[in-house]
This record gives C-alpha cells, structure tokens and sequence, in this order.
C-alpha cells in the first residue's frame, strides 16, 4: 500500500468520524449556552485533551520539527515551557478562578467577561474587534499550514488542502456548535499524540536509540545538543515567554475553563493535561535527531515529513498526516466558535441592545461560524501579501490585548474600568507598533505589548481606583457560594 | 554529561516536566484534602 492510498483511507475514516461528531453533538443543543460553552457541563479528559489539540495547532508539529531541526536539542526546552508554563501553571492560576466568575456574572464569553467584571462595555466591546480581526487572520495561517501538510504528503494540490479541512471544520462546528468542538479537539489530541510517540519510536530505532543519537549528533557540533544551541538566550527565551506565557490571554483555549462541569473537575484536568501536554517536546526531539537522517535541507520545515516517509510505514506516515491536519483543525474549529459567538453575543446583544431568544442566538452563531470559516478559507486560497504580514503577529496583538486585563479582573479587586480598557489599547497598539518597527533590540511583539499593558493597568487604576461596587466584587470573591 | 549522553542543561528540560507533573498531582491532592477539611467544619 502507498502512502497516498493510506492517507486516503485514513482521512476519509477520521472526517467521517468529525463530521459524526458535529451530527451527535447538534441533538444537544438547546439553548444559548449550549452552543457556546457547552452548557458548562464538559468533563476533565475532554476538557483538558481539547485544550492541548486547541494549543499544539498543526505549527508545532511542522514548525516544532523544523525549529529542532535548525537549532538544535536545546529547542525541548520550548516545549518544556509549554507544559510548566502554558498549562500546568495555567490551569492552576486561571482555571478555577475563570470558571467561577464567569458562572457568577452569568458571561459566556471571554469579551463579556470584561464588559461585566469591569462594568466597561468599552472593553468588551475592544477585545471582540480584536478578535474577530486578529483570529481570523490568525485561522488563515492555520488553514496554510493544513494545506501546505496535504501538499507535501499527499501530492495534493494547496487549493485542494484549503478546501478539504475548511469544509470538513465548518460543517461540524455550525452543526454541533461548541459541543463538536471540544469532542473532536478530544479526538484529534488522541491522534496527535499517538502520531507524535509513533514517530518518536521509529525515528529513535532509526538512529539506534536516544543514547547513540546524542553522541552522533553531539560528533556534528556540541551546539546541536547544548542549551541554549544554535539559537542563543535571548531568541530561546523570548520565544519561550511568547508560546507559553501568551496562551494565558488566548480566548480559544480560556473559553474551556468556562465550560468546564464544576470547580472539582480542575483537579483531574490539571494533571491531564500536564501528562498529555509533555509530547509538546517531541516534535523538536524529531526534528534534532532528524539532521542524522535527512539529507541538508534549504527548508527546516520539511524535516518532519521527509523523516516521516523515511522512518515509518505508508500507514504510520498516513496516521502522522491525520496528526498534523488534527492538530490544525482543532485550532481552526476552536477559533470559530470563539470568533461567532463573540460577534453574535459581544457586539449585536450586548453592544447594540437588540433581543434575540435562545434559538435565534444558535441560529446567528451558526450563519456568523459559517461566514468567517468561508471568508477565512477564501482569504488563505490567495492570501494577499498584507495577510501574511499580519499573521505574524496576530498571535502578539491578541495575547497583548487579553492577558493582563483577565488576571488582574480575576485576582485584583482595585483593577479598574479605566485601567482594563486603556491597558487593553496600549498592549494591542505597542504589539502592533513593535511590529511595524521590525522587532527594536530582537524583542517579540508580545513581550512589549504585554510589558506595556502590565505598567498601564497598574499604573492608572492606582491612580483611578475602581468604580465597581463593592458588594458586586464581594460577590465574585466569595470562595464558597455557588461553589461546584 | 547527563542521562542519554544528554548535556545537562539540555535534560534539565525532562525534569521540568516531571516536575510540573508532580506539581499537578500534588495540587490536586492538596485541594482535596482542603475541600474535606472545609465541609469537616461546616459540618
């Protein structure tokens, strides 16, 4: 069997099962809330598998392969990071303290958690436009890095890639809404992790095992196996902090703190998704050893699937293909929701004051999923040059506008309106400036925008006070009523 | 050099994991036994 008749089959038994899901998960909703969030009745495994598909988008299997490729072993500290950081410390700090506030307030999404927690409708109102702009540019960096997967695998043409997974993903998210969402991120976690520790165990017996690789790849340079390598402190660091740090104000994956079933289930979700989040060191792990396999290559990016046709089966290269589309689906799927149900709920109830029921809100998420899914995939068919300067940075604008905001509205009751909403401004303006200036002194544009929010919201709140009632703030700090 | 001829600074990376593991269960465990205690003394 080849491996193109392989992916076929392949792809064609893991789209059926997604799109199985997304008829499943229509029947379940009934309201409002559980199209969005689920009905906040989602459990630790799916919860917490669904946040890593939704992180480890399919760049940091192809990227992550080419980053150990390039730089070297020391890139595993990358992914060590996004395990200490971007999940394990996540959770703890954020999951419980999201879940319950939002519960409180009575908010389903990450824009209306700030119109209420600030009584700033300004705000919410903000971090909707930056996300409708910035995640939809963003999806379309996904939705090109799906395509470019079933190009080199699979010999398909890149408008073919687009137009398969954009479908597929479409379908299932307007059918099922965000119930589809988190079931078939849990599926696609599954299938990255199970592609990620076969070609790990291939490519180890490829190079006679992890021992051997280290020594030969240590008799091509010392660089290739220390810390910080190729790359060097400051690139390593800094990119760290940005892939892990930033996840934190990330809405796709704080939305599944909202939806978790009640405060217990974080105790299990934690340690789920510290286990599962560890094969985040494996794609550079490949990707390192991979320079005793390969031929140089021009392009780092093609390390992981040239080491896939070359260490594993037409079936196994055919399950790692599955692995990277997952991994790209599930971040895209995940986007949508957060995109629609913002605009639906944010901007039209809440913004604009008009009243729809229950089934009417399903209905408008529906038609919005549907059209920034088909405007995404027709932007990545031909994206214009401007399109792929912005998606370098979309990532920093939006971290930049949401992280401080949401952890001082969660742990710092003298957090004002004024404070949220100017802190909001001038991270997402200083990322996009920063940017705009080619990066001063080699710093990421989210480090800045992140530093600059973190000085402006503390500086003008302690200068303004807050003007949210006391009795409200109370309210959302009592530890025990309403506690799951 | 460490474990799998790995330099040290290099595999100090997997004990982080491991660590963030232990942190987790450890976290967990801690919350259970303070959500006993606390239903002990409404109780």
């Amino acid at each position: 069997m080849s491996i193109l008749t392989a992916s076929i089959i392949v792809l064609i038994i893991y789209i059926g099962i997604l799109l199985g899901i997304g008829v499943w998960s229509a029947r379940k909703n009934v309201t409002a809330n559980d199209f969005v969030i689920g009905g906040r009745e989602i459990g630790p495994w799916v919860t917490a598998l669904s946040f890593i598909a939704v992180y480890f988008s399919s760049v940091l299997i192809i990227g992550g392969g080419g980053f150990g490729y390039k730089f070297g072993m020391g890139t595993v500290w990358i992914g060590a990071i996004n395990v200490a950081v971007g999940c394990t410390l996540c959770w703890i700090v954020m999951g419980r303290r999201v879940r319950r506030f939002t519960e409180r307030m009575n908010v389903n999404t990450i824009s209306g958690f700030f119109t209420k927690r600030f009584e700033s409708p300004e705000a919410g109102i903000f971090s909707s436009m930056v996300i409708f702009l910035f995640l939809i540019i963003y999806n379309v960096s996904v939705v090109k890095g799906m395509a470019h997967s079933f190009e080199i695998l699979m010999e398909m043409p890149y408008w073919g890639g687009v137009l398969i997974s954009g479908i597929v993903i479409i379908v299932y998210v307007v059918l099922g809404g965000y119930s589809a969402v988190v079931w078939t991120g849990f599926i696609q976690a599954w299938v990255m992790i199970f592609s990620l520790i076969l070609l790990t165990y291939r490519t180890l017996s490829a190079v006679g095992g992890l021992s051997a690789g280290m020594l030969k790849l240590q008799s091509l340079g010392n660089e290739f196996v220390s810390t910080p390598g190729v790359w060097g402190w400051a690139g390593l660091v800094s990119f760290c902090l940005v892939v892990s740090l930033g996840v934190w104000g990330m809405p796709q994956l704080v939305i599944r703190f909202y939806s978790i079933k009640n405060e217990k289930t974080f105790r299990l979700g934690t340690v789920i998704v510290t286990v599962g989040a560890a094969i985040a060191v494996l794609p550079y792990l490949n990707g390192a050893l991979s320079r005793l396999l390969l031929p140089p290559l021009e392009n780092p990016d093609l390390a992981i699937p040239k080491l896939s046709s070359m260490v594993l089966s037409p079936l196994g290269a055919a399950i790692l293909l599955a692995g990277v589309v997952a991994a790209g689906m599930s971040t895209f799927a995940g986007v949508l929701m957060i995109v629609s149900s913002s605009l639906v709920r944010d901007v039209y109830i809440e913004g604009l004051g008009k009243k729809m029921t229950g089934r009417e809100e399903i209905r408008a998420n529906r038609i919005v999923s549907a059209a920034v899914g088909i405007v995404a995939l027709l932007i990545a068919l031909k994206p214009p040059g401007l399109i792929l300067v912005l998606t370098g940075f979309s990532w920093a604008v939006i971290a930049s506008t949401n992280l401080w905001p949401l952890i001082f509205g969660l742990y710092w009751k003298g957090a004002s309106r004024t404070g949220a909403f100017s802190s909001m401004l001038a991270g997402a303006l200083t990322a996009i400036l920063w940017t705009w200036l080619k990066k001063p002194f080699g710093i990421h544009g989210f480090i800045a925008g992140s530093v600059v929010s973190l000085v402006v919201i503390t500086t003008v709140s302690l200068i303004k006070g807050s003007s949210v009632s006391r009795e409200f703030l109370e309210r959302l700090w009592n530890r025990n009523s309403g506690r799951g | 050099m460490g474990p799998f001829n790995f330099p040290w600074l290099t595999f100090t990376s997997f004990i982080v994991i491991g660590l963030s593991i232990a942190a987790a269960v450890l976290w967990a465990l801690n919350d259970i036994r303070k959500n006993g205690k606390e239903k002990g003394g409404r109780s």
